[in-house]
C-alpha cells in the first residue's frame, strides 16, 4: 500500500515542488492520486451512508416533520417514543424472532453443505468431478421467477406451505457457496493433506480438523452474506408465508407501510427500518476483519 | 494427568453439544405449520340457518378458510367483523385465516404462484385490471351458476351495471364487485376563486380546464403554484380522447387506434399542460418538491387536483384548516363526461377447497344492506348496490361540501361506458411506457411518432398487424 511521506515534501527545497521533475515530482503526483482517491472514496461513502442516515433520522421525527417542505435533516426533538410505538402497533418481537431462525439456521446450513462441497470439489479426485461442478454452477444461471412455481409445489407436497421450513430448507444448498469454498480450498497446499493422510486421517477428519480451521476467512464471508441475503429475503417469504404469526421483519415491513394505503406512517416505518438493519449492521461489525480477508483471499477481489 | 469426568459430570464440550441440539430442537419446533384450533368448543353451538344461506354447504364443514387482499389493515378492518361472524354463526368448525396488506405489485406474483402451485386461497380480491386475465387464463372459478341459484340481495337491477359488465367474462361472471370510484377535481379555492367562482358549471370541459390552469398558475422555482395535476396515463388520455369522440382501441380490443387525429389532440393537450404551459408539475417537479399526488395538493401548491373519489376522505385530514376546498366535476365535452373509473371485486381463486362457501360469504357482505353502509364508511369505496353508492362519501359532507354527492357521484355515473383492460394488459403497459414515457415524463416532443409506434407494436401484440 502507498504512504504519504510528508517529511520527504517537508524536507524539499520550495523551489523543487511543483516542478514535476525528480523524485519529489514523483512523490507529489503519487499524493495528488491518493487525494484525489480519497476524496471520491469518501465522496462515495458519503453517497453510501447519507440514505442510512436519513432513515435513522426520519425515525425520530414526528409524522409532521416528515412532510414539512422544503426537509429538514435534523429532527427538531428527537422522539425515541417512535421505537415504543412500533413496537405497540406492530409484532416486533415475533418477526424479529422469525427472522433470526430462519437467518441462522439456514446460514449455518450453507456453511455446512458448502464447505462440505467446496472440499469434495477442491480436494478429491473422482470421475466427473469438474462436470459436476459446473452443472452445480450453472444452477445459478437460473433465475428465481423460473424456479419459483415448482419450488412452491414442492413445499406444497412436503406440507410445507406457511411455515418456516418453507424458508430454510431451499437455501441451506448454495452453488455459490459451494464455489466460493472450492476456490478457497484449492489455495490450501496439498502438503497439509498428505501429512494428515500420513497420520491416518480420513476425509471428513481431514476437512474437520485441516481444512476448516483454514477455512475461518471464507466461512466469515460466505455467513454474512448468507445471513444478509435470508435476512433480507422478500419475494419467496411473502410467497409461502401467509400467517401473521410466521411472518420475516420484511414482510412484516412491507405489511406495516401498507397499514393504511397512501398514509404511510413512515417515521414509524423507518424506525422498524433501522431495527431490522441491526442485526446485518452488528454482524458486518464483528466479522469485517474476517470478510475483508475471505474475499482477498478466496479470488472475489481481482487482485490479491 | 487429566481426571476423567465420570457420571453426570460434563465438560464444556458435552455443554455446548447439549445446548445446540436443545436449540436445534427448539429451532424445528418453531418452524412448523401454525395448527389449527381445536374446533371443540364451537362444535356444540347452535348454527344458524338464514336467508344468507344458500344450502350449498355442509354446516359441519371444517377446514381453514383463507382470505387474501392487498388491501391494508386500515381498509381491511371493516370486513373482518362481519366474516368472522359469518363464520362463527354458520360454520363454527371453519378457521378463517385473513392475509392482508400484501404490496400491490407483489399480489400479482404471490397470487397467480398460489395458483399455479396448486395451493390457492379460497377467496381473493379481484382487480378491474386483471378481470379478463384470470378467466382467460382458467385461474378463476366462474359464479355464473351461484348467481343464477342464489342471487345476490338487489340482484342485478341495484349493482352499478358497469361493475357487473367488468366482472363478466365471456357471458359469465367471475367476480362480484365489492367497490367502485369516479374521477373529480380537487380544487384549492385560495387559488382557484379569483380564476373561476365555486361550485364549477357541469358544463365545464377540458379547454377551459386548461385556460383555469393557466391563469392560476404563478411564481418560479420552489415557490411555484400550479393550476392543476393531472396525473397521465392511458386512462387519462382515454378519458381525454372519449370526451372528444375517439377510443384508444376497438371495442373488442383487438386493434389499437393510437394514430387517429382526436388521440393526437388529447395527448398534445396533456403534453401542453406540462411542457408548454407548465401548469401542471411534471414528474421531475414532482421529485424536487419530494412531494407527490394528493399530498401535493394538500401542500397547498395546487389549484385543481385530478383524483379518484376514495382520496376525499384523506385529503379532508391532511388539508385540515390549511385551506378552504371543494370538488368539480370531471370536464365534459361534444361526446359525454368520462370520471368512471371502475373498481374492484371478489373472486374464487381456481382450486378453491370451498368454492361454494367463498360464494355464500362473498354474497352475505358484499350484498347485505345491514352490511354495506358500514364498508362505505369514512368514504372509501362506493357500495357496489347503487341505492347504497352514497355510504362511499365521507359523512357529514352534504354541509362542508355541498356538491361532493353531485360532482362526484351523479355526474361520475353519467359517463356510458369504461375503460376495458383486457387480457393482455400487462404486456401491452410496457409499450405504453416505452413510446410514452419519454413524452409524458422526459418531455420529448415527437408526440405523432411515438403515437404511431405505440400503435404499431400495439396491433402485433394484439394480433391485428
Amino acid at each position: 500500500m502507498n504512504t504519504i511521506s510528508t517529511e520527504a515534501v517537508q524536507s524539499q527545497p520550495a523551489a523543487s515542488i511543483g516542478t514535476g521533475a525528480g523524485p519529489m515530482g514523483t512523490e507529489r503526483s503519487r499524493l495528488m492520486g491518493n487525494l484525489g482517491a480519497w476524496g471520491l472514496l469518501s465522496l462515495g461513502g458519503i453517497v453510501m451512508l447519507v440514505p442510512f442516515l436519513w432513515m435513522v433520522l426520519m425515525s425520530f421525527k414526528s409524522l409532521d416533520e416528515v412532510y414539512t417542505f422544503p426537509p429538514q435533516v435534523l429532527p427538531s426533538q428527537f422522539l425515541f417514543s417512535n421505537y415504543g410505538e412500533v413496537w405497540d402497533q406492530v409484532p416486533v418481537a415475533r418477526f424479529f424472532s422469525n427472522s433470526a431462525t430462519v437467518a441462522i439456521s439456514a446460514t449455518l446450513g450453507v456453511l455446512l453443505t458448502s464447505s462440505l462441497g467446496g472440499y469434495s470439489f477442491a480436494r478429491i479426485d473422482y470421475p466427473g468431478r469438474n462436470t459436476i461442478f459446473l452443472l452445480y454452477l450453472s444452477t445459478m444461471m437460473i433465475p428465481f421467477a423460473v424456479i419459483m412455481i415448482p419450488l412452491f409445489v414442492q413445499m406444497r407436497m412436503l406440507g410445507w406451505i406457511n411455515s418456516l421450513y418453507a424458508l430454510i430448507v431451499p437455501g441451506l444448498f448454495s452453488a455459490w457457496g459451494t464455489f466460493l469454498m472450492r476456490q478457497f480450498m484449492m489455495g490450501i497446499p496439498k502438503e497439509l493433506e498428505e501429512a494428515a493422510e500420513i497420520d491416518g486421517c480420513g476425509h471428513f477428519r481431514i476437512y474437520s480438523t485441516i481444512i476448516m480451521p483454514l477455512c475461518k476467512p471464507v466461512l466469515a464471508t460466505l455467513a454474512i452474506f448468507s445471513f444478509m441475503g435470508f435476512w433480507n429475503d422478500f419475494l419467496w417469504p411473502l410467497i409461502v408465508i401467509s400467517s401473521r404469526d410466521l411472518k420475516t421483519l420484511p414482510l412484516g415491513l412491507a405489511g406495516f407501510q401498507q397499514r393504511v394505503a397512501l398514509n404511510t406512517p413512515w417515521h414509524l416505518v423507518m424506525a422498524l427500518a433501522v431495527v431490522s438493519v441491526l442485526p446485518i449492521l452488528l454482524i458486518f461489525i464483528i466479522g469485517q476483519k474476517y470478510y475483508v480477508r475471505g474475499i482477498v483471499t478466496s479470488g472475489l477481489k481481482g487482485a490479491a | 494427568m487429566k481426571e476423567r469426568k465420570t457420571g453426570l459430570q460434563m465438560t464444556r464440550r458435552d455443554w455446548l453439544r447439549l445446548m445446540g441440539v436443545s436449540g436445534f430442537a427448539a429451532g424445528l419446533a418453531a418452524c412448523a405449520p401454525p395448527g389449527t384450533a381445536p374446533a371443540d368448543e364451537a362444535a356444540d353451538a347452535e348454527v344458524l340457518v338464514d336467508r344468507w344461506t344458500t344450502g350449498l354447504v355442509d354446516p359441519d364443514i371444517s377446514g381453514t378458510f383463507r382470505i387474501i387482499s392487498w388491501e391494508g389493515e386500515g381498509e381491511i378492518d371493516k370486513f373482518i367483523p362481519f366474516i368472522e361472524g359469518f363464520f362463527e354463526e354458520r360454520y363454527p368448525n371453519m378457521e378463517v385465516e385473513i392475509e392482508s396488506g400484501v404490496p400491490w405489485g407483489d399480489y400479482w406474483t404471490k397470487l397467480p404462484t398460489q395458483i399455479a402451485g396448486g395451493d390457492p386461497p379460497d377467496l381473493a380480491w379481484q382487480h378491474q385490471s386483471r378481470g379478463w386475465v384470470y378467466p382467460d387464463k382458467g385461474w378463476s372459478h366462474s359464479m355464473q351458476q351461484y348467481v343464477e341459484s342464489h342471487p345476490p340481495d338487489g340482484w342485478p337491477d341495484d349493482w352499478e351495471p358497469k361493475m357487473i359488465e367488468m366482472s363478466t367474462y365471456k357471458g359469465e361472471l367471475h367476480s362480484l364487485p365489492y367497490g367502485w370510484v369516479t374521477w373529480g377535481l380537487f380544487v384549492n379555492r385560495d387559488i382557484t376563486d379569483s380564476v373561476q367562482e365555486y361550485p364549477f358549471p357541469d358544463d365545464w370541459t377540458w379547454q377551459d380546464l386548461r385556460e383555469i390552469a393557466k391563469e392560476a398558475t404563478s411564481g418560479e422555482g420552489m415557490d411555484k403554484i400550479y393550476g392543476c395535476r393531472i396525473p397521465i396515463s392511458d386512462k387519462t388520455l382515454w378519458a381525454v380522447s372519449m370526451t372528444w369522440g375517439a377510443d384508444l382501441f376497438d371495442t373488442e380490443r383487438t386493434r389499437g387506434n393510437f394514430d387517429d387525429p382526436i388521440v393526437e389532440e388529447a395527448a398534445k393537450y396533456l403534453w401542453d399542460l406540462r411542457w408548454t404551459d407548465g401548469s401542471s408539475p411534471t414528474p421531475g417537479d414532482e421529485q424536487a418538491m419530494g412531494l407527490g399526488g394528493e399530498f401535493l395538493f394538500a401542500s397547498g401548491r395546487i389549484g385543481m387536483h385530478m383524483g379518484i373519489s376514495d382520496i376525499a376522505a384523506r385529503l379532508d385530514s391532511a388539508i385540515g384548516d390549511k385551506f378552504p376546498w371543494g370538488i368539480a366535476p370531471i370536464p365534459t365535452g361534444p361526446n359525454g363526461r368520462f370520471g368512471y373509473e371502475g373498481g374492484a371485486q371478489w373472486m374464487i381463486p381456481a382450486g378453491s377447497k370451498f368454492p361454494e362457501l367463498a360464494y355464500e360469504l362473498t354474497r352475505y357482505v358484499l350484498s347485505n344492506e345491514d352490511i354495506l353502509p358500514t364498508l362505505g364508511i369514512e368514504g372509501s369505496l362506493y357500495p357496489p348496490r347503487l341505492s347504497l353508492a352514497e355510504y362511499g362519501l365521507p359523512k357529514g359532507w352534504e354541509e362542508k361540501i355541498p356538491n361532493a354527492k353531485h360532482a362526484l357521484l351523479t355526474l361520475g355515473l353519467e359517463q356510458p361506458t369504461y375503460y376495458q383492460y383486457f387480457t393482455k394488459y400487462q404486456e401491452w403497459a410496457a409499450l405504453w411506457s416505452k413510446w410514452m414515457d419519454p413524452i409524458f415524463v422526459e418531455g420529448k416532443e415527437n408526440i405523432t411518432e411515438a403515437l404511431v409506434g405505440l400503435n404499431t407494436e400495439t396491433n402485433e401484440l394484439l394480433g391485428a398487424a
